[in-house]
């Protein structure tokens, strides 16, 4: 670690791995109550289940993001951070909030919730990803402020890097987008409108930006490899991805009440997302094909380099399978979209924040580049169980949405959908057991940052 | 203590090497034919490897190798896929989906994740060797 106030990334990092077991937890509640539907009912509901899993999910790749940022920015505008007391503030702000809402949504009805936080004064609650209370979301948009001011501050008194500046960029976004979820038109189409304005524009649009200056930060540091290469790469996939993204927002325009146009600009704008994956695909490996040192955190670098290939899977290939309208028309809102979530999510989100963390980690916990080798060993089986298991989580999850279709809407005599999903249950059964495996690798992850703690680092 | 950049230091590959602007072109022919640009991108390949395969530099040859029976191999599949679905129940089955699909996700990305490989080994002027389909180079 060459600078003291990267120390506030820690704390962060910690709190994003506590509250990823806690979402995968609630994911294998959430498999079984899909094939055994009264399980643990009335205590969590399957509605309360989903929101608690996939709400973790949003809240603990933010703190992974924030963690990131507290940590690469010192670096590399070589400079302190502007307040490191100020950071941690909201380390504890955020997790407050954090904590609070998901006990909120266990411990009392969600209407009663929305009563409580006071809704009725500015109603924002009831919608998919954004049930959190009002409440919760100002107090979101405060930690993101006070994020932004501090480390843009801080790039304001140091060196003014492209990395940087995508990953400030990035946040930017991520906090202007996220206002959106303050507007609640009563037009349903207007609140569907908005509502991708926030969702799609985050996870294929400004984390995007996130994603690729994590991914330069950790290659820079693993391969060392000129900065000048490494840069202009990321340059031309965020302009990808950018010009792909935003008008590729028309793909959730299909079928929601807008005008029929739509139909073109999301198809051919979404057919082009693919290629900023595809593109990092080649960055990464072309890194290290040019790799001048070889650095001794092998778990990193495999973290590192199976971001890009499995979000080019999930995001590229199994978006791409959906996205063309004639298509959608078919697969929209079935088990197919929920396996092009699963795979995208896992390897362009969940990987590189797993991949910052795994980079970080030793160095903030005093070591001078990796853990011991028995440490590496231990996490470089989780990256494979969870990979392997996430992978198989979708090809179950697709077979479902396949037999889904067809029962539901392509065949003659079209099946109601609580039938279908009768005759759809041994894939719900598969996935569940590719769940447990993933939840064990995910423990292992959490024991690799307990053993082989006494041991000497691993060398390169 | 902090690593330098000039620690550990490994070969500096930033050199060109003979034959490698082919090598490039073979990759691209190979992942155009998978992704943009289906036959035309396969007919190029076909010529360039025609061409070259006894007279460009190793490396070169190497890849243009390697595209070019990874192609014939995606091409085989294909036809197996086809197969498949006669086999089981013709164009109008509902397995035709499960087939297209998983070969889809499964298969061509695969093939797609071999030419990504291949181009960036070719970008840094290494040969490689397609996993499962490939032909060993004799002068790797």
């Amino acid at each position: 670690m060459q600078y003291k106030s990267q120390a506030v990334a820690k704390p962060y990092f910690i709190a994003a791995i506590a509250l990823f077991v806690g979402q995968i937890v609630f994911g294998a509640i959430l498999g079984l109550q899909y094939v055994m539907g009264d399980f643990l009912f009335p205590e969590i509901p399957f509605n309360v289940a989903r929101m608690v899993h996939t709400n973790l999910l949003i809240v603990w790749l933010l703190f992974g993001f924030m963690g990131a940022a507290y940590y690469m920015v010192p670096e590399e505008t070589e400079t302190e951070l502007y307040s490191p007391k100020l950071a941690l503030i909201l380390f504890w702000v955020f997790l407050a909030a954090g904590v609070l809402t998901i006990v909120g949504y266990l411990a009392v009805p969600y209407a009663t919730l929305a009563e409580i936080t006071g809704n009725d004064l500015l109603p924002t609650m009831g919608r998919e990803f954004l049930e959190q209370p009002t409440i919760t979301k100002i107090g979101i948009v405060i930690v993101a402020l006070g994020l932004l001011f501090n480390i843009s501050m801080t790039a304001l008194k140091g060196r003014k890097t492209a990395i940087i500046m995508v990953m400030i960029l990035g946040l930017w976004g991520l906090a202007i987008f996220f206002l959106f979820s303050f507007y609640n038109p009563e037009n349903l189409v207007l609140d569907k409108i908005f509502w991708w304005w926030v969702v799609h524009l985050w996870v294929e649009g400004v984390w995007e930006l996130i994603m690729g200056s994590i991914l330069a930060f950790v290659l820079i540091k693993m391969t060392g490899v000129d900065r000048e290469i490494i840069e202009k790469w990321l340059y031309v996939i965020i302009a990808m991805a950018l010009i792909s993204g935003i008008i590729g927002t028309g793909h959730h325009y299909f079928w929601i009440g807008t005008p029929e146009y739509w139909q073109w600009w999301g198809s051919i704008f979404s057919a082009i997302e693919p290629i900023p994956f595809f593109m990092m695909v080649i960055f990464a490996f072309n890194m290290v094909n040019k790799r001048k040192r070889d650095h001794p955190n092998k778990a990193a670098m495999l973290w590192a380099m199976g971001t890009p290939v499995v979000a080019f899977l999930g995001a590229g290939v199994w978006g791409f399978m959906h996205t063309l309208a004639p298509v959608n028309y078919y697969t929209h809102g079935t088990q197919i979209t929920a396996a092009h979530g699963h795979l995208a999510f896992y390897g362009a989100y969940v990987m590189i924040v797993l991949a910052i963390i795994s980079y970080a980690m030793p160095l903030l916990r005093g070591r001078a580049a990796a853990n011991s080798k028995k440490s590496q060993v231990v996490e470089m089986w989780s990256f494979w169980l969870m990979t392997v298991a996430m992978i198989f989580i979708t090809l179950f999850l697709t077979g479902a949405g396949i037999l889904q279709v067809w029962l539901q809407r392509i065949n003659e005599n079209p099946m109601g959908f609580m039938e279908v999903q009768d005759k759809i249950a041994i894939f719900y059964w598969m996935r569940e057991v590719a769940g447990i495996i993933f939840l064990i690798g995910l423990i292992l992850y959490v024991v690799s940052f307990f053993v082989g703690g006494d041991e000497e680092e691993a060398s390169s | 203590m902090q690593r330098s950049d000039a620690d550990n230091n490994l070969s500096d590959s930033d050199e060109t090497q003979p034959g490698q602007a082919l090598a490039v072109v073979a990759e691209s022919c190979f992942l155009l034919n998978l992704i943009f640009l289906p036959v035309i991108g396969f007919i190029i390949l076909t010529v360039l490897y025609f061409r070259y395969r006894n007279n460009a530099p190793s490396l070169a040859r190497c890849h243009l190798r390697q595209t070019f029976n990874a192609s014939i191999w995606a091409g085989i599949m294909l036809v197996l896929v086809n197969g498949l679905i006669i086999l089981f129940g013709g164009y109008d089955s509902p397995s035709v989906w499960v087939i297209v699909i998983l070969y889809l996700t499964s298969f061509h990305a695969a093939f797609i994740m071999y030419g990504t490989f291949g181009l960036t080994r070719a970008m840094n002027g290494q040969h490689y060797h397609y996993p499962l389909i490939g032909r060993e180079c004799k002068e790797q």
